[in-house]
């Protein structure tokens, strides 16, 4: 995306409509282990979503809860998306913040809700261990698995309904 | 010393006086002592006048040398003393005012003969003693009031006044809060008598007023003792008959508001010009809600019925309320109810466009349903034009409802600084809709619509009629209201405010609608005329993607097997359209499809029918086959088991088709059968088939409907964990697009999660919210 955000947004965009069309489509053609769901049915603008740890990974059959904020500006700027469980991984901070290209420099406006939550799980499943935000789980996912997945464990909460 | 003592001693003492100077009167002074004694009932005066000897004996005593004053004295002393003693001894038995008075003319009698009292030393003891009796006895003087004010009520003012001196001389002074009361009662009923039924007069209450100081205020002002000009008073009993008048208005409000409307508009301005304070507008409408709810909203009321009461109510109120307050709230009261009916949207839009009411008419409309369509038709002509300008005229005072209004009687300039000083202010919200022009130019319509959840709710319905119109056109000819309506609907439903682009494309679909119909005209023609096929078919050439409102065309027609005839000339017009329109391809819609019949059968009916097309297949095979199953017709027509049967039922109800129930197997009935009860039975009991299917139909739609929404309900659970049905009802109003569609009310929401509950697709929690199951 070139120059400001604000001067390349067609006239009449509403960040509302896409976000309700994002939304059916994400209803009706869901991911399987992925969802999201504005929060308030009075503001579109914040939702919440929940991420089923791919198999096969030390995130196996756990679940974890994220909120994505959508400012006036989306899709032409991205959301901040942070998780709001408890997160032990190399590209996510105590805080829940994440380091994931596309939700910084490389976001475009045809990414959506369900490339995120994909890319999110995705980076579940393969961390980017060359810029971490947490060297310690860097360190061990490379070297020591069990230690690794003991300390995700010690971390991981389950979601309360 | 005791009562019997005392009176004893009294006469002994009479006696002795006596007996000093002539002990022969003794005899005469017994027998008058014993005349005037009220308490010796069986030998006194009993109220007739004395006999010649007790005559006599008065005389000679009273009059005669011996009397000397102490005599007299003590004789007026024995009367008091005789008078007091029956009075304590029989006052609590008094209950009515002519009680008191028969008692008072028997203790007054005897004084007349035995004269031995002044006029006011008799008074003052009369006085004492009703002051006496009226602080004793509760009973009676409430008995008085209550007698005072139903000669009031009766105009019998001479008696009245009668009670009322002897009241005051009860109390020993004026009552005049006695008075006022029974004052006020007075206007209350006159106020009623002539205010009632006169909804048609504009000034009822000066009239009335009028009339009730013409004939009863100089006997009010003789009674209250005050002057017949004093305006103080006269301005307060004005006051009581508006407020009397507001009272029989508020009691009757429904039927000013709508049973009566528009013919109590003179009674409805008035009601405007006196309701002065808010308090005084909420009870108005409170009571109308309160009576729209028990005469209207229940299920026995058709939609019409209620839409028609909810527009006159609505009219009535825009005139009654100048501040445009009210009549949001019978809007806000009335919508959940329509809500959830299910034609409240397409009753409202053929009243509302004028479109003809037969074509409203489903089979169980009667001529009094449609009577009131009519009605409704007619309240909502012209509403899409600005509310009337008398409505305006008044938005535009000064100070809309309070503008000043002078009074003869008081100075003018007294007045205008009581007007100008006394000002209140009103609440925030009616300043903003005094200022606000664009709400007095607010049209009907537009109340109305915001009945409704949503314009698209309109434009959903106004499509789907249209669309449905379009299809069932016999010909190319759209009648002009249908044109008229949707210009009106266009204009009014202003989509260029609209933010998503769905509803725009949705409304211009009905263009493209018409011009495929101008189109199928032309092209017909053409194929009839020029390509020579045959003119028994009138083709409607659709873009189907554009025709979704009403049924879904994309998905792909069953392939029926038609008469050969008919194939053939099908077949014909796929060919030619397809050399008329390169590249495109004509498919048959048969649900879409209308067929005309003529049916002649072997007893000599000939019958014409206008069927669709699944009933005249069903016909068509079992003509040409001579009889079969079900099972055998849905496998030759390949239509639907539930399409099959609908027909046949149909065609055994139009006693076309006969049903064996030895064999299961449907032929053409060619004799009909005369049985006449039979026929009744056969058709009364295919009523009750269609009845239940109808219920059937309208609930499995719903699920159906539902269905659609379910993914959007597991969504918002999975990520918000538990939520209550009020909740998840106002988060799918948000989140479902308007392509699928919401449109549950919350308490049909709740049926269909209880049913998700029963399904164990989900959990109640203990406080009644709703999660999905684990």
């Amino acid at each position: 995306m070139e120059g400001s955000s604000k001067s390349s947004i067609p006239d009449g965009h509403s960040v509302v409509s896409r976000l309700q069309s994002e939304l059916m489509q994400l209803m009706l053609s869901p991911s399987p282990g992925l969802s999201a769901f504005p929060e308030d049915e009075e503001d579109l603008t914040k939702w919440c979503g929940i991420i089923t740890g791919p198999d096969g990974t030390p995130y196996e059959g756990m679940r974890f809860k994220i909120a994505l904020e959508f400012a006036q500006t989306y899709p032409y700027t991205a959301p901040k998306v942070r998780f709001v469980s408890p997160m032990w991984h190399p590209n996510v901070d105590m805080s829940g913040n994440i380091c994931l290209d596309i939700l910084k420099d490389q976001w475009s406006a045809v990414y959506n809700v369900q490339t995120i939550l994909l890319s999110l799980q995705s980076l579940l499943e393969e961390p980017n261990n060359s810029s971490p935000l947490n060297a310690v789980a860097a360190e061990l996912w490379d070297k020591d698995m069990r230690e690794y997945k003991k300390k995700l464990i010690a971390r991981y909460e389950e979601i309360d309904d | 010393m005791t009562l019997s003592d005392e009176g004893r001693e009294l006469s002994e003492q009479l006696h002795s006086l006596l007996h000093d100077v002539d002990s022969s009167l003794e005899d005469d002074l017994e027998g008058i002592l014993t005349w005037v004694n009220p308490n010796e009932p069986g030998s006194n005066h009993q109220m007739r006048p004395p006999s010649l000897r007790v005559k006599s004996a008065i005389k000679s005593l009273l009059n005669g040398v011996v009397t000397s004053e102490s005599f007299i004295d003590l004789l007026g002393k024995y009367m008091i003393f005789q008078t007091r003693k029956h009075f304590f001894l029989n006052y609590q038995s008094l209950l009515y005012f002519k009680d008191v008075q028969k008692l008072e003319r028997y203790y007054e009698f005897p004084t007349r003969y035995v004269n031995i009292f002044s006029s006011e030393e008799w008074c003052d003891e009369m006085s004492g003693l009703r002051n006496y009796l009226i602080r004793q006895n509760s009973g009676l003087k409430n008995n008085i009031q209550l007698r005072l004010e139903q000669l009031v009520h009766e105009d019998d003012f001479d008696m009245a006044c009668k009670i009322y001196e002897w009241l005051c001389q009860a109390e020993g002074r004026l009552l005049p809060e006695i008075l006022v009361d029974v004052l006020l009662s007075k206007v209350k009923l006159f106020a009623s008598k002539n205010m009632n039924s006169a909804w048609t007069q504009r000034f009822t209450i000066m009239e009335a007023y009028n009339l009730f100081v013409t004939n009863y205020w100089s006997v009010f002002c003789r009674m209250l003792q005050c002057m017949e000009d004093d305006h103080e008073i006269t301005n307060e009993i004005y006051r009581c008959f508006e407020e009397e008048f507001i009272r029989i208005r508020t009691s009757q409000v429904f039927d000013i508001f709508v049973t009566g409307f528009p013919t109590t508009k003179p009674t409805l301005l008035e009601l405007r010009s006196v309701l002065k304070t808010s308090v005084k507008y909420t009870e108005l409408i409170t009571e109308f809600l309160y009576q729209f709810e028990s005469k209207m909203l229940n299920p026995s009321i058709t939609t019409a019925e209620i839409l028609l009461s909810y527009v006159r109510a609505i009219k009535s109120i825009l005139i009654v309320d100048v501040s445009f307050r009210y009549f949001q709230l019978l809007t806000n009261f009335v919508r959940p109810y329509l809500m959830e009916r299910h034609d409240t949207v397409a009753t409202f839009l053929y009243a509302m466009l004028g479109l003809d009411a037969s074509d409203l008419s489903s089979k169980n409309s009667t001529s009094t349903h449609m009577s009131i369509a009519s009605q409704l038709s007619a309240e909502l002509r012209g509403s899409h034009q600005p509310i009337s300008s008398s409505t305006a005229e008044r938005g535009n005072l000064p100070h809309g409802k309070h503008a000043l209004s002078m009074n003869p009687y008081e100075p003018a300039y007294q007045q205008i600084i009581d007007y100008y000083l006394h000002w209140n202010p009103e609440p925030a919200d009616s300043i903003q809709a005094n200022n606000d022009q664009a709400l007095i130019s607010k049209e009907l319509f537009d109340i109305i619509v915001e009945l409704f959840d949503s314009k698209d709710v309109i434009v959903r319905e106004f499509l789907g009629l249209f669309t449905r119109k379009l299809l069932g056109l016999r010909g190319y000819k759209l009648e002009s209201n249908w044109v008229q309506s949707l210009k009106v609907v266009k204009k009014k439903l202003d989509f260029k405010t609209y933010s998503s682009a769905q509803e725009f494309s949705n409304i211009n679909n009905i263009d493209v609608m018409l011009r495929d119909v101008k189109h199928s005209e032309e092209l017909c023609s053409l194929m009839h005329e020029k390509l020579g096929l045959s003119d028994r078919i009138i083709p409607k050439f659709v873009s189907y993607l554009f025709w979704n409102a009403h049924s879904d065309f994309s998905a792909l027609p069953k392939d029926h097997p038609l008469p050969k005839e008919l194939e053939a000339d099908i077949n014909n017009y796929k060919k030619a359209y397809t050399n008329v329109k390169k590249g495109r391809k004509l498919r048959l819609h048969p649900e879409q499809s209308i067929v005309e019949l003529q049916l002649r059968l072997a007893d000599g009916r000939d019958l014409n029918y206008e069927v669709t097309l699944d009933e005249a297949l069903v016909l068509s095979y079992l003509s040409s086959n001579g009889d079969g199953t079900v099972e055998e017709i849905v496998k030759q027509t390949n239509l639907d088991i539930s399409q099959v049967e609908k027909s046949l039922k149909f065609w055994v109800k139009s006693s076309i088709l006969r049903y064996s129930t030895e064999t299961s197997r449907y032929s053409v009935e060619e004799r009909q059968n005369v049985d006449v009860k039979h026929a009744v039975e056969r058709q009364s009991s295919s009523e009750i088939v269609n009845a239940t299917d109808s219920v059937d139909l309208q609930q499995q739609q719903f699920i159906d409907s539902m269905q659609k929404v379910l993914p959007f309900i597991k969504g918002m659970l999975t990520n918000l964990g538990s939520l209550k049905a009020d909740k998840i009802h106002s988060f799918l109003k948000m989140a479902v697009p308007k392509e699928i569609g919401y449109s549950a009310t919350p308490s049909q929401l709740q049926l269909y999660l209880n049913a998700l509950v029963e399904e164990s697709k989900l959990v109640k929690t203990p406080n009644g919210a709703f999660r999905l199951a684990k």
